[in-house]
């Protein structure tokens, strides 16, 4: 009779199904796992600190000049007196949102677009800027200076 | 003239039968100030100054119409204007040294506003209105035509004349009439043109009051027409980079030569509109070729410098693209948005700002910079693009283990509900 | 699992034999063995329930997985997110993956409850069972409505100051349920610290205290037959594998689909909220509250000099009372009799609603 044969071949394809069934299943389970395990692995870029950014190294600056950074997605500026102090502002013009640079002849921010000014404590002095520049704290941690958001 | 004699005729009948007939309520308040009381009785144009003054600077700071006036001001009668009292109306000519009695006294001004400047008049006398005014030119502006009479108010508040937003219409009040301005032979289309202007649409719509108006560039008591060399000066006032570098172009020379008012020539004076990158080249319409023939040397710089610009753009509106396609894609893409924004778009304002020292050389550097970065940005740009592209491709792989699965699990359903 | 029927010894089934011991499984299966599902014409609308179920675990999973890098914080969160979908590999599917699969079971949690409803499996002795799954429906939207503040953009930002004001409308308790909401008169960090508290650690814990008993009630009381099935033999479906493996094969459909969306439709980033600019045009909240918003702006300001809002809230409330103590109210149902009238009051609170929420997204205004 085939009915023996055919339960073997039945019995075969039993097998084979449960072992491509368990293989799919292995399959899927590390679909899933791979991105979840590469997502938990630390990432290599930094975290976001959002409300602080380290704008400079130390020494990068002298004294009477300045550097525009990244703060966020928008430029701040960062400034060393003449005294050596550190003085850190958006660098955003509040004429019409031109970038500032500092004029280390004149000891002031300035604004190429329009001839505006901007003290060292970020008050708007001359030109058309109806208000003076957002200014930040700067905090010096070890070979680094750090700018923070205030509030 | 006449209308004006016929209404003191008229006033002086009507002052005298008004106070003869109501003396009884004006003797009821004898040390009233009886300008202020016969005057808003009388009729036009005689109580408009009563009105004007509820409103006035001068009136704030406690100061009287005797102040400026002189008279009486607690006579009941036409002595209360007699000039043995000091009344003084003063005439045109004389309105000037009137006002500048108090304001170009510095000791005296310390007293309501030391920062006030007191040059007024001494400025005056150095403009156009001024000089003409000497020459017996009636018809020129005084103080009063300017800040007015009665009413004056300090140009901070919006409703005074000469705040910034209203300079263009006082001005205007003479400059914009063809009919008033027809014997000095300039233009009176001023006012018309500047509001349509980069400068008006930034006063009038966005209430940017550091636009310049009128005063900021022809002076405000000193108001006289910047010459022609002193042009780039004036606007060099704001745009200072322009300016410097078009001093150091040959155009400064040139344009001196031959009288051509520098800025002005290209840009014009009050019509002025947004610039933009049609105005340089070797084209037609360009304010190059009004004066550069076809293959001169100025010719092929402007088309040098035109070429390099466009090239600049035209990396720009790229990378632009490629970012705006991987945005669409769901993409992330702010850092590379904050490096076209930070690092390429000055390099463009930097390349026009550039043109102005007419050298060829400098503009393709700047350019050159700024194509460097936009580089950067696209292959930044296209990288994500490359990325999204990715994303969609290796989503087959689970998809497929999916559809693989359900497969087998319907096999294997239908073995299992075969077998009961 | 006993998948091989053939009764071999082999390691497996030792395995297999040695949990059974201590667990007591087999038992189980044989449970889930005898268990059916009634088949026939209605037989689709039995699985929204596990795939309500299905798209629950997927939140926890990738729920779980977002709390290792998002900061909650006025001046970090959106910056977490961002970082999460730009700088953290696969982190872009995680998110999507969270947000799509909640609005899918939002539907499939609003499917299910429907279905159960015009199917009268509300009858007793299921009334406990409807009422857990109406606070399951609650549970879930507020999962929804305090999750998506979580990125803190401009959208969520206006989005839960429009929903929270709504809140206060309602007579009596409603200022003070929208101040314990927002901690405080507006939307602010407080009110992020709240619906972060509340969607990660306080709805979680309720849902699956609900969940567990909504289940367990279920498998008690055995799936529901439809009335009007009476004289005919319902052709059943077990629920071990039958039943089972078909959850299974549509829980990977539905897998594939918010892979599909993920990948094509990611969920937007938006832009970083400020509380102090003004709001942008076209506020409105998300699709599943949508309906009562927009049945809002068309009522007028007042009707019988109440204020017109206070009367569409309490309209709201009324209508969700009626939702929730329909197996109380359908007598017809309880004797097992069909209940058109109640049929057609439901026909009709779902047409409204899709009428609404199209109204919201074609001409809001």
């Amino acid at each position: 009779m085939g009915s023996r044969g055919e339960e073997v071949k039945s019995i075969g394809r039993r097998r084979l199904l449960d072992v491509l069934l368990s293989g799919g299943v292995i399959a899927f389970l590390g679909a899933v796992f791979y991105p979840v395990t590469r997502y938990l692995t630390p990432p290599p870029g930094r975290e976001p600190a959002a409300s602080s950014v380290t704008a400079a190294g130390v020494g990068e600056l002298k004294p009477n000049s300045g550097k525009v950074f990244r703060f966020g997605s928008k430029p701040g500026i960062l400034v060393r007196l003449p005294s050596g102090e550190w003085r850190a502002f958006s660098a955003v013009c509040t004429h019409l949102q031109c970038t500032v640079q500092y004029r280390a002849d004149l000891e002031r921010i300035w604004c190429p677009c329009h001839n505006g000014h901007f003290d060292l404590t970020g008050k708007n002095v001359s030109g058309p800027p109806p208000k003076p520049l957002e200014a930040f704290d700067v905090v010096v941690k070890g070979d680094e200076v750090v700018v923070v958001r205030r509030g | 003239m006449v209308r004006q004699r016929q209404t003191t005729a008229i006033a002086y009948t009507a002052l005298f039968l008004a106070c003869a007939y109501a003396r009884p309520a004006c003797a009821a308040a004898p040390t009233d100030n009886t300008c202020v009381l016969c005057h808003s009785a009388l009729p036009e144009p005689l109580n408009v100054p009563v009105e004007a003054m509820k409103h006035d600077i001068h009136a704030e700071k406690g100061l009287t119409c005797v102040d400026c006036h002189g008279g009486d001001a607690t006579a009941m009668d036409e002595t209360a204007m007699s000039p043995e009292k000091g009344f003084r109306r003063p005439a045109r000519a004389e309105i000037p040294a009137f006002c500048g009695r108090c304001h170009a006294d510095g000791a005296y001004m310390r007293h309501f506003n030391p920062r006030l400047p007191t040059d007024q008049l001494a400025q005056y006398w150095t403009s156009i209105h001024g000089q003409r005014l000497q020459q017996g030119d009636q018809k020129v502006a005084t103080c009063v035509n300017c800040h007015g009479a009665h009413g004056i108010l300090p140009p901070d508040r919006a409703e005074s004349r000469v705040f910034p937003a209203n300079v263009p219409a006082t001005c205007g009040g003479c400059h914009s009439r063809a009919d008033y301005m027809a014997a000095y032979g300039i233009p009176t289309d001023q006012e018309e043109r500047y509001k349509h202007s980069v400068h008006g649409e930034l006063l009038f719509v966005q209430r940017d009051f550091s636009a310049p108006a009128c005063n900021d560039c022809h002076g405000n008591h000193g108001a006289f027409p910047p010459g022609v060399t002193s042009i780039a000066e004036v606007c060099g006032m704001c745009h200072v980079n322009n300016a410097a570098l078009f001093v150091k172009s040959p155009h400064h020379q040139a344009f001196r030569e031959r009288g051509l008012p520098e800025c002005a020539t290209c840009h014009s004076n009050h019509d002025i509109h947004r610039t933009s990158d049609e105005m340089l080249g070797g084209a037609d319409g360009t304010v190059c070729r009004r004066c550069h023939e076809s293959g001169s040397v100025g010719y092929n710089a402007a088309v040098t410098m035109r070429a390099a610009i466009d090239q600049l753009k035209a990396g720009l509106e790229r990378t632009d693209a490629t970012l705006a396609r991987a945005r669409r894609m769901g993409m992330e893409v702010t850092e590379e948005e904050y490096a076209v924004r930070e690092q390429v778009r000055p390099q463009l304002i930097k390349a026009r700002t550039q043109t102005h020292l007419s050298d060829p050389g400098q503009v393709v550097e700047v350019v050159t910079a700024g194509v460097n970065a936009a580089a950067a940005s696209e292959a930044s740009a296209q990288a994500t693009l490359a990325e999204a592209q990715a994303r969609r491709r290796n989503l087959l792989i689970p998809l497929a283990l999916i559809a693989l699965l359900i497969i087998l699990l319907r096999l294997k359903l239908r073995q299992l509900e075969r077998n009961g | 699992m006993r998948l091989s029927s053939s009764g071999e010894a082999n390691a497996r089934t030792g395995l297999v034999a040695w949990f059974d011991e201590r667990l007591g499984l087999s038992g189980a299966i044989d449970f889930l063995r005898h268990k059916a599902v009634p088949g026939g014409a209605h037989a689709v609308w039995y699985y929204f329930g596990g795939v309500s179920l299905f798209l629950f675990g997927v939140q926890v999973a990738t729920g779980l997985l977002l709390l290792f890098y998002y900061k909650p914080g006025t001046e970090t969160a959106y910056k977490s997110v961002q970082f999460i979908v730009t700088g953290v590999p696969f982190g872009w599917l995680i998110r999507s993956l969270h947000a799509w699969s909640a609005n899918l079971m939002v539907f499939a949690v609003f499917v299910h409850m429907f279905s159960v409803y015009f199917l009268k499996a509300y009858r007793p002795p299921r009334e406990l069972t409807w009422l857990t799954g109406m606070a399951l429906l609650a549970l879930t939207l507020t999962f929804g409505f305090s999750g998506y503040l979580l990125p803190w953009n401009e959208l969520a930002f206006f989005a839960t100051k429009v929903g929270t004001d709504i809140t206060a409308v309602v007579p009596v308790i409603g200022t003070g349920v929208a101040r314990l909401l927002r901690g405080g008169d507006d939307v602010s960090e407080a009110t992020l610290t709240r619906f972060f508290g509340f969607h990660v650690a306080i709805l979680p814990a309720a849902f699956t205290a609900m969940l567990l008993v909504h289940l367990f009630l279920v498998q008690r009381h055995g799936m529901s037959e439809s009335i009007g099935q009476k004289g005919e033999e319902p052709k059943a479906m077990p629920f071990y594998p039958g039943f089972i493996i078909r959850d299974a094969i549509l829980w990977l459909g539905v897998l594939g689909v918010l892979l599909v969306l993920c990948t094509f439709l990611p969920w937007e980033l938006g832009i970083q909220a400020d509380p102090f600019a003004s709001a942008p045009a076209g506020i409105r909240p998300e699709w599943y509250f949508a309906f009562v918003s927009q049945s809002l702006k068309y009522l007028p300001a007042k009707i019988l000099g109440i204020d017109g809002e206070v009367v569409g809230i309490c309209a709201f409330l009324a209508g969700a009372g009626f939702l929730v103590l329909v197996p109380f109210l359908d007598r017809r149902a309880a004797r097992g009799e069909r209940s058109p009238l109640f049929t057609v009051i439901g026909a009709a609170i779902v047409v409204y609603a899709v009428v609404m929420v199209t109204l919201a997204y074609v001409k809001p205004y």
